[in-house]
């Protein structure tokens, strides 16, 4: 029993510990690695109607991606440079093409789509019930991979186009 | 002298079984284990990564290869913990990964590391103990079970299945959300300390042909089909069927040692057999799912008097449902789900009794409902949700039969019908920027008993960005079921009392949630108080029966701390301290361990080919009916798992009671036995292949 309850003390201290050695040798990537590769590829599958010099993506609320988006910042899609931004309020999404809202917004979801409507800026979230809500595209996991499903009304009522070849990789959510 | 010889008797018994046993084990080792590794070795050479995947890889990745790409999700963020920080209670979820990594064979497997729960098995039945409360003679009645929402608790007993009578393969399952403390305000009867709701995996988890079949301990076998496909017209199939087979072992019980009774042995009566079924269909908002299973299991303990070391005494276990479910939501703000269901169950006892002459009893119960729901969701201004439902169940049968074969007498035939109605309402309300008000209440009708109305309120407050306090009061109720109130076996052992009252339960509970970066903490307090519980005593004349006690109170504290590195590492601590009294003298409670302590750890050992998953699960000393008390335990389980080998086959060794510890859980009324020994060190090999 007392050594039992050692081994337990014993694993119970490895939380504490970083294994640094281990940490290098295997890797899978990071949820939100993959969730900024995946806003920076929507570029190749979605036109705004009035086009900009750069490609924005701006995370308002409190960013879930850490350092996550340094792989993306300054990467050059279809032209043109990708630069992501933190606007601080709602009036400074004016400017934006990729809007991601973060899950600290879920409260306020719906304020925050009234306040960019008719700003053709592609929303997007990982926020469970955001697609229902209204926003065009939604990060969700299953089976360890990042999906998304879309709200095609949400895009429809906007004048942002966006391919067929995207839409057929999401599921759609919120009517026909 | 006696005593002095059976004792010798049992030593040489089990060095006799020792040997055997160890000889098993090695056997076991040179089958199974040497072509595991060197498969693994084979393969892990065969896939020698193209060097390692930097993000500059990632970024560069096509959409279609990025849908691929595996991810360590992260805590806090991903869209489980979301609904964990704002649900108005403390829950825990247990995902597929988790059944794979750990092992786990059944429900009581999951249970029992879920942090305050723990699992007692009788070897007929698993018992389940949340908040340390669980009393003998009580088959799991005051937890709720759901499968997709759909109520699993049957109209007899009341049961929640747990074991292996539970309807689903694990396999099927893509989590379980154990949800503590009074649900009633949402879900009426059964939501006493709390709700169980198992969701199912869909057909893009399963696509195509999957085949399952492992072999373990006790020659203990399973073999499951599983068939998923997603039609062009969107239309979403998953078939599945399981089969199951132990012989179980040989057990020695020293309160049957004597000359006449085998010297303690009960051989060949530990042998259980089940078969399930599963299917569902989903299509443009309706989901039709059936499911049906199945089990039989030998009675080893000579419960209720039985003829110790026989294998006619037995029980079987069936049920079965349909549901149909419409599912739509309205533009951006509203929802409706409307649901119609038939159930099924069926129990059939055999009980070889010594009258004299030798009698086999029977016991048998059938129960048949259906019943209808309809749950709407609407928003209220910006950021307020309501919710409200109405329910209707019809109990079409309700039979309890207790008969003799030969000579064919009748102790018990009782017919019953029932039903009852229900409507609730719950509301989430922002009332300042970080405090969530949640705040909700059902009413419901029986035939039979007077209706009552349950409340529930939690304030939920966010002092700062991933920090959840919750604050929450809850009442919850649960109507005697047709076991407790009609069910006799002709006054031999138990007997019926139609006189019994609802019991009630008021819980208040502190939680305190935590995210720091890839760390989770929770801390909370809990305090119960039941009122006229409804408890098995034995009357004057020793016979069992179900009265309404008075009240008893409950409190305790937990402690969860959760940590995933994007190593791959992951592990969970848990603690928890309960403690159970009766407000009543004479009314002792025991069934319960003061502290409970879980970890569970998972490294991967070889990058993303095999890793292994640590479990140690301790419970201090349990005191049972005689008021004595057993040594409690400490137990490590180990499994070693390898995915995706050539991306088709899974291949999993799990070692339970690793140490091999002897340790046994508190017996029932119906036991001679005190207490009933659990199993030693057992071995599983699974494989799962895709095609």
């Amino acid at each position: 029993m007392k050594t039992l309850l050692l081994i337990t003390v014993l694993l119970g201290l490895i939380f504490s510990v970083q294994p640094g050695s281990l940490r290098a040798q295997s890797r899978e990537f990071d949820e939100y690695e993959v969730k900024a590769v995946f806003l920076a590829n929507f570029f190749k599958f979605v036109e705004w109607p009035s086009p900009a010099r750069t490609h924005s993506i701006c995370i308002y609320g409190s960013s879930p991606f850490g350092q996550s988006m340094r792989i993306v910042d300054g990467m050059k899609v279809r032209g043109k440079t990708l630069e992501v931004k933190r606007p601080a309020s709602v009036r400074g999404l004016s400017g934006c093409n990729i809007l991601f809202i973060s899950s600290s917004e879920r409260r306020r979801i719906l304020p925050v789509l009234d306040a960019v409507k008719g700003m053709d800026v592609l929303t997007v979230g990982d926020t469970e019930g955001y697609a229902e809500e209204g926003v065009m595209v939604n990060f969700y996991i299953e089976a360890k991979r990042v999906k998304f499903e879309i709200n095609l009304n949400s895009i429809r009522r906007s004048r942002i186009d966006v391919s067929s070849q995207l839409l057929k990789l999401g599921r759609m959510v919120g009517g026909e | 002298m006696r005593a002095v010889e059976g004792t010798t008797i049992m030593n040489d018994n089990s060095t006799v079984e020792k040997s055997t046993r160890r000889r098993g084990r090695c056997f076991v080792l040179q089958v199974f284990l040497v072509p595991l590794f060197s498969l693994i070795s084979i393969w892990a050479l065969h896939a020698a990564e193209p060097g390692h995947r930097t993000p500059e890889d990632l970024a560069t990745m096509p959409i279609e290869e990025l849908m691929g790409v595996e991810v360590s999700t992260v805590l806090g963020a991903s869209r489980y913990e979301q609904r964990i920080s704002d649900a108005p209670a403390s829950i825990s979820i247990i995902t597929s990964e988790d059944i794979k990594r750990y092992g786990y064979r059944n429900m009581a497997d999951v249970l029992h590391s879920v942090p305050g729960l723990y699992v007692t098995y009788d070897r007929n039945y698993n018992y389940l103990g949340s908040g340390g409360f669980l009393r003998q003679g009580d088959y799991n009645t005051r937890m709720l079970l759901l499968v997709d929402g759909h109520r699993m608790n049957n109209n007899i007993y009341d049961t929640a299945t747990v074991g292996n009578e539970f309807i689903l393969d694990l396999d099927l399952v893509d989590r379980i959300e154990v949800i503590r403390g009074p649900g009633s305000s949402l879900y009426g009867s059964n939501a006493f300390f709390g709700v169980i709701n198992v969701i199912t995996k869909g057909s893009s988890h399963i696509s195509g042909l999957e085949l399952s079949a492992e072999a373990g301990s006790f020659d203990a076998n399973r073999q499951r089909a599983t068939f998923g496909r997603t039609f062009g017209n969107g239309l979403e199939m998953l078939l599945s069927a399981t089969r199951y087979h132990s012989r179980g072992q040989s057990l020695y019980y020293k309160e049957y040692d004597s000359p006449q009774t085998n010297s303690g042995w009960s051989d060949g009566n530990d042998r259980e057999s089940y078969s399930s079924f599963f299917t569902n269909f989903r299509l443009a908002g309706f989901n039709v799912q059936a499911a049906y299973g199945s089990r039989t299991k030998n009675i080893p303990t000579g419960a209720w008097g039985t003829v110790f070391n026989d294998d006619g005494t037995k029980s079987t276990d069936s049920q079965g449902y349909i549901d149909v479910k419409y599912h739509k939501a309205f533009e951006g703000k509203q929802d409706l789900s409307v649901r119609v269901f038939y159930d099924y169950y069926r129990y059939d006892g055999k009980y070889l009794l010594d009258y004299p002459p030798m009698t086999m009893n029977r016991d048998l119960a059938v129960g048949k409902w259906w019943g209808t729901e309809a749950f709407y969701k609407t928003r209220i201004g910006d950021s307020h949700t309501l919710v409200a439902g109405l329910e209707y169940r019809d109990n079409l049968v309700q039979r309890q039969k207790n008969y003799d074969d030969s000579p064919y007498a009748v102790y018990l035939d009782d017919n019953r019908g029932s039903y009852s109605a229900g409507a609730y309402a719950q509301g989430e309300f922002v009332i300042a920027d970080k405090v969530l008000l949640n705040i909700g209440a059902r009413y419901d009708h029986y035939k039979d008993f007077s209706g009552r109305l349950n409340p529930r309120a939690a304030l939920i407050y966010n002092p700062m960005e991933k920090t959840t306090v919750k604050l929450i009061y809850g009442e919850a109720y649960r109507i005697p079921n047709a076991y407790e109130l009609y069910y006799t076996d002709g006054n031999v052992t138990q007997k019926a009392n139609p006189a019994l009252d609802p019991e009630t339960i008021r819980t208040y509970e502190l939680v305190l949630e935590k995210y720091v970066k890839e760390f989770r903490l929770s801390l909370s307090g809990f305090y119960y108080d039941v009122y006229s519980l409804i408890s098995q005593q034995s009357d004057a004349a020793g016979l069992m029966v179900f009265t309404n006690t008075g009240r008893a109170e409950g409190k305790g504290v937990q402690f969860e701390m959760e940590r995933k590195w994007s190593s791959g590492f992951s592990g969970r601590l848990s603690y928890s301290f309960q403690e159970v009294r009766g407000n009543q003298d004479g009314m002792e409670f025991g069934n319960f361990p003061k502290h409970l302590a879980k970890l569970n750890a998972f490294a991967p050992i070889i990058r993303n080919k095999l890793g292994a998953g640590i479990e140690v699960q301790y419970a201090s000393a349990q005191q049972n009916l005689n008021g004595t008390r057993d040594g409690g335990y400490a137990l490590v389980n180990a499994t070693f798992l390898s995915e995706r080998i050539f991306k088709r086959l899974d291949l999993s060794f799990s070692i339970y009671n690793v140490f091999d510890r002897k340790y046994s859980n508190p017996g029932s009324r119906e036991h001679i036995q005190s207490d009933i020994g659990q199993d030693g060190r057992t071995f599983r090999l699974k494989a799962t292949y895709r095609f």
